[in-house]
Parts: C-alpha cells; structure tokens; sequence
C-alpha cells in the first residue's frame, strides 16, 4: 500500500498544522528565553518551578509517541492486560516523586544524574553510569525522531525524511532559545491539548459505538483479548514495570526536573503527574478496540487512533490525532534534548574535558551541544533503519541495572561503590544474555535482580559510611 | 453483563473521567500558581 494515498490528511493541510505550532513553539521558546542569561536559568530554569507546570511537564514528557501510538497495538496484542501493563509505566514516576524530594534535598545545587553518581560512588561507577545513561538517550532520542517522521508521513503523506527533519528542527531551536523554561512552558501546552484530544476521542467512541457493541465485536471476533487471565500479558506488565522504573530512576529527564522544581514541590508534581498518566494508555488502548466494531481493517498498528477518530469525526477527527501525536513527540523530544544537553556539558565536557570552565562558558558548550544533539540524531534517523528504531527496547536490561545502585545510594550510608560498578555491569551483561536466550520479557527483570542482589551483598560484605554532606558541598565538579 | 464487559466499562469510564478532570486540576493549578507569583 503506498501510504501517501492511504493518508487520512491530505500533506497541505500537515504543512499547515505544521507551520502553525512551530511557529507558536519558537515564539514561545524566544519569548521565555529572552531573559535567560544564568547557566541556572537556562538548564534548570532557575530552580524554581510551580507545582503546575512541574505536574505538567513530568506528564508530557512521559506522554510520548509510544504512549498513543503502542499502547493501542498493545491491546490489540494482548488485550485488557496489554492496556493495563502499559499504564504501570506511571508506577516508575510515582515512585520518583519521593526521591525527587531527597534529590532537591541532598544535592541543592546539582545538576545531572550523573552528578550525584561521581559524588557518592566515585568516578569509575560514574563512567558505567554515563555510558548506560548515553546509550539509553540516544536510544530514545532516534526512536522520537524516527516516530515523528513515520507519523507525520502515515497521518499526512509528507515524506518521511522533511517530517522528520521539521520536528527535530523545531524541538531543537525552541530548546535552544529558551533552555528549560522553554521546554517546562511548551510542555503546559501540550498537556492540555493530549488530554483533551484524548477525552474527545475516547467520547466520541463510547458515544458513537458504545460498550455494548464495542464488547460484542471482540467478543466474537477476538475473545482472547477480553481474558483477564492471558499469561503472555501477565509476562509483560512485570517486565514493562521494571523498565519503566529504570528508564525514570536513572535519566537525567527526571533528575533535571527535580532539581528545577521549586522546594516541596517535586513529590507531590512527580504523583500528580503519575495519576495522571495511569489513564492515557487504558484509553488509547480502549480506543483500538473499536477497530472490529467499527469494520476498520487497520495496515498498520500506527494507524488505530487516526483510522478510528477519522471514522467516527471525519477529517477534524485526524486532524485531533495529529495535533495530540505532534504535542505527544514534542513534549518529549525537547525534554530529551535539553536533558541530555546537561548530561553531556555538565559530566562529559566540565567533567571530563575542562574541568576549569566557568558557568558563562558552560552556557555557551551547553547551546552547541542541543545543536550538535540535534544534528547527531537527524544523522542517524535519516537512513531510516528500523533496527535504530528498535534499539530503545534493547536498553531495558542497562537502565534496568541502574534502579537499585541509584535507591540505595539515595536512602543508604552503607551502600557500596564497588558493589554498584558490578551491579550496573553484572546487571546489565545478564540482563542482555536473558535478552538473547529468553526473550525481551525478562531482560530487566534479570537485570534488575541481579543488581539488586550484588547491591545488597556489597552493604552486607563492605558497608561504607557515607556521608551525605559530601553531595552538598562537591556537587560541582 | 458479562464479567469482561463491567470490568472493560469501569476501567475506561474511570480512566476518561481521570483524563477529563485533569487539564481543569492542571488550569486551577496554573492560576493557583500565578496569582500566587510561583509560576516559575
């Protein structure tokens, strides 16, 4: 099928929806950015964010095209379960909320994951840590980059290659113009506008079709999906948990933030957030049911929710889906770029590179770095190769590894520096090995016991005690 | 009604109603917020 004809929306009207966010995207990130001067203000938009637009960006970021676009290939897969363990992906947000209070608490003036690593297990575990941290960044950053091409392309029939190089272009300059504060204030926006087009969706559907006959098809078309005992689903939520857990506990998306949110509001932004994410892949999932209610024969997982909004609202019911897809990719991408964009400034080049380096300097390596992020990922996503896309599935077992060496150096004296280095590795090799023998259902889980394992041993065999106004007083490098 | 269909009814009204109420819970927030010069 040539997807240019099978494209609910014709690609002038994508140019158009197009232009109009970027444009109110890089007005926004200018207009928010004008002020900044401060390395502060511009990686961790002064340190003092509110509860709404805390709340706000954990949700976005967490919000990503994988979000509504897999959680509805999910239920088709493995029914009310897949739905189900898709949405204990918040459970990993929630769970941080308490750390990211301790974080704020323990580090006031750091900047990066990888900050509190070098700090409290010293440099070689913080060299495992940045290689893990890396690999998982640009694994999602290249699985954003080629989703937004591949949608914007299967909703428009815009090529591949311009939809993808728009959505970088535009995450990249408005990140640039404005720093955090630029993607914190963008992120508001795209909250409301998912969750809305996600409601109006979700509506439209019990509304026109119902449960009654919406049960009824998959009830006599695909009952294997109403079973609330399928093992296979039961496999994935604990493994979906595990990575999910991982991927928040170790990225430095979600330590930026606890450091840019203002005192005592990281726990309850952090929940909030959590509880508000539980929903998202239920419905997107509820929404993919519909498909044998409503007669869609649908070419491509991708393509549920378009097919089914374009059914049941016409155009204005794909436009719906493209603005919620374009909010969902952008929330995240300028996240990840600007995240990342810390990472690299604050642990490879200060770090590693010039230790000496004075925060105006920093500033100035920390814009050339968004650039060069932006430029690296538009390199490796143009080719198109679906392995790349995949690759963030891969990274399971190394973020996995991480979960117990950063809880136990956060809420223990006694934990180990040795013992974490062997934990991310052993954790990370089995983990991998489990990948290959087994299947990718268990990789984290290995991973994450493994871990666990060699972590608890190192505070049994060799407790160190640590003490914690070390993070305090050596947070910069 | 079946087991299946209650459960499918509760699990997606209940989540539609979680995804309705939000953006007002995040608008109250915001305004909360600003009023309050703690946007940011």
């Amino acid at each position: 099928m040539n997807p240019v004809n099978s494209a609910i929306l014709d690609p002038t009207t994508g140019w158009l929806i197009l232009a109009l966010f970027s444009a109110v995207w890089v007005f926004l990130g200018w207009f928010w950015g004008r002020k900044t001067r401060q390395l502060d203000e511009f990686m961790l938009a002064g340190r003092n964010v509110g509860m709404a637009l805390g709340v706000a960006t954990a949700m976005a970021t967490w919000v990503t095209s994988n979000t509504t676009m897999a959680a509805p290939q999910l239920a088709l897969q493995l029914g009310i379960w897949g739905m189900i363990g898709y949405s204990l992906g918040s459970v990993g947000l929630m769970l941080f909320a308490p750390m990211a209070r301790r974080i704020r608490k323990l580090l006031p003036h750091g900047y990066t994951s990888g900050d509190f690593i070098r700090l409290r297990y010293g440099n070689l575990s913080w060299r495992i840590f940045l290689v893990i941290s890396l690999c998982y960044a640009f694994g999602w950053l290249i699985s954003l980059g080629m989703a937004g091409g591949v949608l914007i392309h299967a909703l428009t029939g815009i090529e591949y290659q311009l939809g993808m190089t728009v959505i970088i272009s535009i995450c990249v300059i408005y990140t640039l113009l404005g720093g955090l504060r630029a993607v914190i204030g963008t992120d508001f926006i795209q909250t409301i506008l998912i969750l809305v087009g996600v409601v109006v969706l979700a509506w439209l559907a019990i509304d026109k079709v119902g449960f009654d006959r919406i049960h009824q098809s998959v009830l006599e078309e695909r009952p294997e999906l109403l079973n609330l005992l399928m093992p296979a689903a039961i496999m994935f939520l604990f493994n979906n948990l595990l990575f999910g857990i991982g991927e928040i506990f170790h990225s430095n998306v979600w330590w930026s933030r606890a450091f840019a949110f203002r005192e005592g509001v990281g726990f309850p932004a952090y929940l909030i957030a959590g509880l508000m994410w539980v929903p998202i892949p239920i419905v997107a999932g509820f929404v993919a049911l519909t498909t044998p209610a409503l007669g869609l024969n649908v070419p491509a997982a991708d393509m549920v929710g378009p097919m089914v909004a374009a059914k049941l609202l016409g155009v204005g019911g794909a436009i719906l889906v493209f603005v919620i897809v374009f909010s969902a990719l952008a929330s995240s991408l300028d996240s990840l770029l600007a995240a990342t964009s810390d990472f690299i400034t604050q642990d490879i080049y200060h770090g590693h590179i010039n230790r000496n380096a004075s925060d105006a300097h920093l500033h100035k390596v920390a814009k050339i770095v968004i650039i060069s992020l932006g430029l690296m990922t538009w390199l490796l996503c143009l080719p198109r190769i679906s392995t790349l896309a995949s690759l963030l599935y891969f990274m399971g077992p190394f973020v996995a590894s991480a979960i117990w060496p950063i809880v136990a150096g956060l809420y223990s004296t006694k934990a180990n520096s040795t013992a974490a280095s062997l934990a991310m590795l052993m954790g990370t090799g089995l983990g991998l090995y489990s990948y290959f023998a087994i299947g990718f259902y268990v990789a984290a889980l290995v991973s994450a016991v493994v871990s666990m394992l060699l972590v608890l041993i190192g505070m049994w065999w060799r407790p160190e005690s640590y003490d914690w106004r070390q993070l305090n007083s050596r947070s910069h490098v | 009604m079946t087991a299946s269909l209650s459960f499918l009814s509760i699990l997606v009204g209940t989540a539609v109603f979680i995804i309705a109420v939000s953006p007002v819970i995040l608008i109250i927030l915001l305004i909360k917020d600003w009023k309050g010069n703690q946007l940011w």
